[in-house]
């Protein structure tokens, strides 16, 4: 008993070194945000209640990047989890160069940012290849980057970069559904459309649910190449709430920004629980 | 749990105790980085310190040659009517007598090497008599004068060192009854000298760099190699006319000069400051900065007297021309006066703005301002990223409420925005510091500065920055249209508009001075997508991609073009109150210029361009003293004294004018470049009314948004490139600069 006690306190002590770092890197400053966010200026320190947060609502440039934001991951989340669920589905089977064609749609993830994103600006620039090609077809050119199509190619982008991932997770999960379930399904005469849907869906349940959350994870990554690729005040259609907040700090705008983080992180969370709502509802009967 | 918390107890014990090992460390810190409440001049661990006293010779600078301090006398050589004299003065520098020194004729000689004044109170010095005949050497010579300016003696040099030949000398010092003349040459040496002046022999100290002799407190010379950053000293052992073999070092201080030291062996002074050097232990101890003390830091050398005073003295100092005498004290600490520190935080520091402190802090008696700048150019790769790395770390101190007390404004007018510090309470409001004086300044200068109707910035002097162009081209009216200037560009299709500047340079004009019609930060609205702004595209798209020259040229150097006629109109940058630029673009333009200013959409073309802009941060916890730098120059004597840029006081401006134009001192002037060389002339009257014209059809400041700027260049650079029609490239300047504007909002 004396012996497990020592054990445990010996755990705590391994411990310690990360439980300081999380608090000294995200506990405090979180609390800093929440401390910012209501007061004038970190100068004055006056407290304003929700006044920062009454302004942040008012303010254009925010409502432009939150709009911009959910519209971003309104589209992109879903197109990933088809996209890659139907690749993982491709995959599972039994196809020619399975692993060669695997390593190229995984590939974009070791590819640094910023040789991507100019890789990318070729491409979508007003003289880019994508232009051209349109001209040459007879359409006329679109400066995608400056346009209201510019939320596309960020769509796009993060289609690209995030994909093969999200393909990865989601082979796991059909590699891990019980072989006799789909056994038994397949001998009491379902169809291809029903082993999917009525137990393939059923049981990537879980899968779909980290699947969700990574990408809404990584749809905040995207400013990184977003901010390379057209910088810190874009055109109105590729502004994020990323945008909005870095630019803000740069302006010593602090209780901004600080609102803003709350904000989202107020979204994020909202988000999460629908999704953890979702994933108990969907996974309740599942063994 | 009890065993964890008495570890954990243990741990932050250690922790404590490894902490508190610091405490006792000895830091290594210019004079410069003292602490608050240190006294004037303080030294570290000693109970006295130094007490500062300014004075100033009644002599400009150019005129002294040398100096030397006898009995607490300073006798200043300097030329005068054809000779040399000396003017002997006391510690405060006042003449007390005069020694002519007719041997010496300034036409001819070059005193050049030190003085000396000997027991006997014979005075020495060494000249040289450089000759026109390229087959005959420089003569240099020892003299040795009496107190009534005879030549008591007159030693030749050049016979004494033979093989030293070009040889110059370094050093003149006296100590163990000889003299030593520490010379370089294609062999190094210190030739050592009776006390009557009489050869005695010569210390050879090698070849390469030579090294300098220093005398310590108890008289021992040494000949100092610097060698790999260290100084190496040698003792100088005038017997056997050898140098010990033995070497002692001195710390590592950047030295300029050195003398021996009061309570340590020397005193070095620094570009920064004067240290006490000790041999025993090698260590440099701070003693005076000379910043905190109001001294400029640009001396031309240094005594120790007798009575335990250091006298130093300065090359020219701008605020009244006339050089500065410092004299150093040691004092008990307790008898030294305690001033305030305030930190003035700047990007780098203007040496108009620098001068001003240095000023402010001999005169106040309560407060010494510490300049803290955030980027030094010190041969950095990347100057770019080096200043916006200083800026993010001056904003973030400035977020964070520990920058200083003031700020430098100027320095950021490029970088940062005013209005974004006022809007994150940055900068403290004014108004509650300038005693009402605010109220005597031109009020379309306050109106420009003012943010949501406060001010906070203090602008004490400005010039105004224009467009002039010939009377008979432009016409008489100041303010013209883009419609006016291509109208009259189609009138002279053959000659340039402006004699340099590229596209980019055009367009950040055109923002310049049309900021207020095409910017209202009130509303968070612009104004870029309209038909006229595309002009301004097209007219910055007249300019060439990239400037005609490698380097920016000198001020005026490409005025033969505009004097030539090739050049319609000329950037004047610098419209001043002495009316020198008005009568220097008359000369080069060649008949009566209109200053008709940039075109603008409303208005004048004309921008004021402010020379020192200052702000309190509202962090400081010394915002009444930070107020009395503020209103320090606001003061008559501070006001009246400007003679170039304008004053900020209406009164006190049109009085200068006023004053100037009375005494004409520009009569004397004349400028020339090239082949151009011209005398101004009298002022005239239309000039200065058309100045005072000027001043009050000036309603903004050249301030620019640095990201407004970058937004613009950057889409217009699109539209250069051929990639978008002049429109397409001001509805995206609309479109991002909009959404940058309702960001601040």
């Amino acid at each position: 008993m004396k012996k497990r006690k020592r054990r445990k306190n010996v755990g705590v002590l391994f411990l310690l070194p990360s439980l300081v770092g999380i608090l000294i890197f995200y506990i405090l400053p979180f609390g800093v945000t929440i401390y910012y966010s209501l007061i004038q200026n970190p100068i004055q320190k006056q407290f304003t209640g929700a006044a920062n947060y009454a302004a942040l609502v008012k303010n254009e440039a925010f409502l432009i990047a939150f709009q911009n934001t959910s519209i971003f991951l309104v589209l992109s989340i879903p197109l990933t989890l088809v996209a890659a669920l139907l690749l993982a589905l491709l995959f599972e089977k039994d196809l020619y160069g399975r692993s060669k064609l695997q390593a190229a749609i995984l590939s974009p993830m070791v590819v640094p940012a910023v040789s991507v994103v100019l890789v990318w600006r070729a491409v979508f620039e007003r003289n880019g290849m994508l232009s051209q090609l349109l001209e040459w077809i007879g359409f006329a050119g679109i400066d995608w980057l400056h346009s209201r199509y510019g939320m596309l190619v960020l769509v796009i982008l993060f289609l690209w970069k995030n994909t093969g991932y999200q393909m990865i997770l989601f082979l796991a999960g059909l590699g891990s559904i019980p072989v006799e379930i789909i056994e038994i399904a397949k001998t009491e005469g379902a169809s291809g459309a029903q082993l999917f849907f009525k137990v393939k869906l059923r049981y990537l349940s879980p899968t779909f649910f980290f699947v969700v959350l990574m990408s809404v994870i990584q749809s905040f990554r995207i400013f990184r190449e977003g901010y390379v690729l057209t910088g810190d005040h874009p055109s109105r259609a590729m502004y994020l709430l990323q945008h909005f907040m870095n630019n803000t700090f740069h302006t010593l705008d602090y209780q901004k920004m600080s609102a803003a983080a709350m904000v989202l992180c107020l979204f994020m969370m909202a988000v999460l629980g629908i999704l953890y709502a979702v994933e108990r509802w969907a996974g309740k009967d599942l063994e | 749990m009890k065993r964890f918390c008495s570890l954990l107890a243990m741990l932050l014990t250690v922790v404590l105790l490894l902490s508190g090992c610091s405490f006792g460390r000895k830091q290594t810190e210019g004079p410069g980085t003292q602490g608050e409440g240190n006294v004037s001049g303080d030294t570290y661990g000693d109970e006295t310190v130094f007490q500062t006293s300014l004075f100033y010779f009644d002599s400009w600078d150019f005129m002294i040659s040398t100096w030397a301090v006898y009995d607490s006398e300073i006798y200043v050589l300097r030329m005068d009517a054809g000779s040399y004299c000396i003017v002997v003065c006391n510690e405060k520098g006042e003449p007390v007598r005069r020694i002519d020194l007719p041997a010496l004729k300034s036409e001819i000689a070059r005193v050049f090497c030190g003085m000396f004044v000997d027991d006997a109170m014979q005075i020495w010095t060494i000249s040289s008599e450089p000759t026109d005949n390229p087959n005959e050497a420089t003569t240099y010579g020892l003299y040795c004068f009496s107190q009534e300016g005879e030549l008591l003696l007159k030693q030749n040099l050049n016979e004494i060192i033979v093989d030293g030949d070009p040889w110059n000398f370094l050093d003149f010092v006296v100590g163990q009854g000889l003299f030593f003349l520490n010379y370089y040459g294609e062999e190094n040496g210190i030739a050592v000298l009776s006390e009557k002046g009489e050869y005695l022999g010569n210390i050879r100290t090698g070849t390469g760099d030579p090294g300098r002799i220093l005398k310590d407190r108890a008289g021992n010379l040494y000949y100092a190699n610097t060698d790999q950053e260290k100084v190496v000293l040698y003792e100088i052992d005038a017997d056997s006319f050898s140098l010990s073999q033995q070497a002692r070092m001195l710390p590592p201080v950047s030295i300029k000069w050195i003398q021996p030291g009061l309570d340590s062996d020397f005193l070095a002074a620094t570009g920064d400051g004067i240290y006490e050097l000790s041999l025993d232990s090698e260590e440099a101890t701070p003693a005076v900065d000379f910043e905190s003390e109001g001294i400029n830091s640009t001396i031309r050398g240094f005594y120790t007297t007798g009575d335990n005073t250091v006298l130093l003295v300065t090359f020219g100092f701008a605020a009244n021309g006339n050089v500065q005498l410092v004299s150093l004290s040691k004092v008990p600490v307790s008898q030294a006066k305690e001033k305030k520190k305030l930190t003035l935080v700047t990007l780098s520091a203007d040496p108009a703005l620098y001068q001003q402190v240095l000023t402010f802090n001999q005169k106040s008696e309560d407060y010494r301002i510490q300049v803290k700048e955030y980027f030094v150019n010190d041969g950095v790769a990347n100057v770019e990223t080096a200043v916006e790395s200083a800026v993010t770390q001056l904003n973030a101190d400035l977020a964070a409420g520990v920058a200083g007390d003031l700020i430098d404004l100027e320095s950021l007018s490029t970088m940062a925005s005013v209005r974004a510090y006022v809007k994150k309470g940055v900068l403290e409001n004014l108004d509650g510091y300038l005693e009402g004086q605010e109220q005597e300044w031109i009020s379309n200068l306050r109106s420009a500065l003012e943010i949501d109707g406060e001010l906070y910035q203090m602008v004490p002097s400005f010039y105004l920055r224009t467009v002039a162009g010939r009377t008979s081209i432009v016409g008489e009216r100041q303010g013209w249209s883009l419609e006016d200037y291509n109208r009259m560009r189609a009138e002279y299709p053959e000659l340039k508009p402006f004699s340099y500047g590229t596209k980019q340079e055009a367009l950040y004009y055109a923002l310049m001075y049309n900021q207020k019609e095409w910017i209202d930060w009130e509303s968070a609205e612009c104004f870029f997508d309209t038909d006229s702004f595309a002009g301004y595209l097209e007219f910055a798209d007249q300019f060439p991609d990239q400037s005609e020259y490698e380097e920016l040229p000198p001020y005026w150097n490409n005025a033969e073009e505009i004097y030539n006629g090739d050049v319609l109109l000329y950037d004047a940058d610098r419209v001043d109150i002495g009316m020198y630029d008005i009568r220097r673009i008359q000369g080069v333009m060649g008949e009566q210029i209109t200053w008709i200013g940039f075109p603008v959409e409303e208005g004048v073309g004309v921008v004021f361009d402010p020379v020192i802009n200052l702000g309190v941060l509202s962090s400081s916890d010394q915002k009444e003293a930070a107020g009395e730098f503020i209103r320090y120059f606001l003061s008559d004597e501070f006001q009246k004294s400007q003679t170039g840029a304008f004053p900020v006081r209406e009164q006190i401006l049109y009085e200068n004018m006023e004053q100037i134009r009375k005494d004409n001192p520009g009569s004397m002037d004349g400028w020339g470049s090239g082949t151009i060389d011209m005398s101004f002339g009298d002022i005239q009257e239309d000039q200065v009314e058309s100045v005072q014209k000027l001043l009050q059809n000036a309603s903004q400041t050249n301030q620019t948004d640095s990201v407004i700027v970058d937004i613009m260049q950057e889409e217009a650079a699109y539209y250069f490139a051929g990639e978008r029609s002049a429109a397409e490239a001001a509805q995206r300047i609309q479109d991002r600069v909009s959404l940058y504007l309702k960001e601040q909002n």
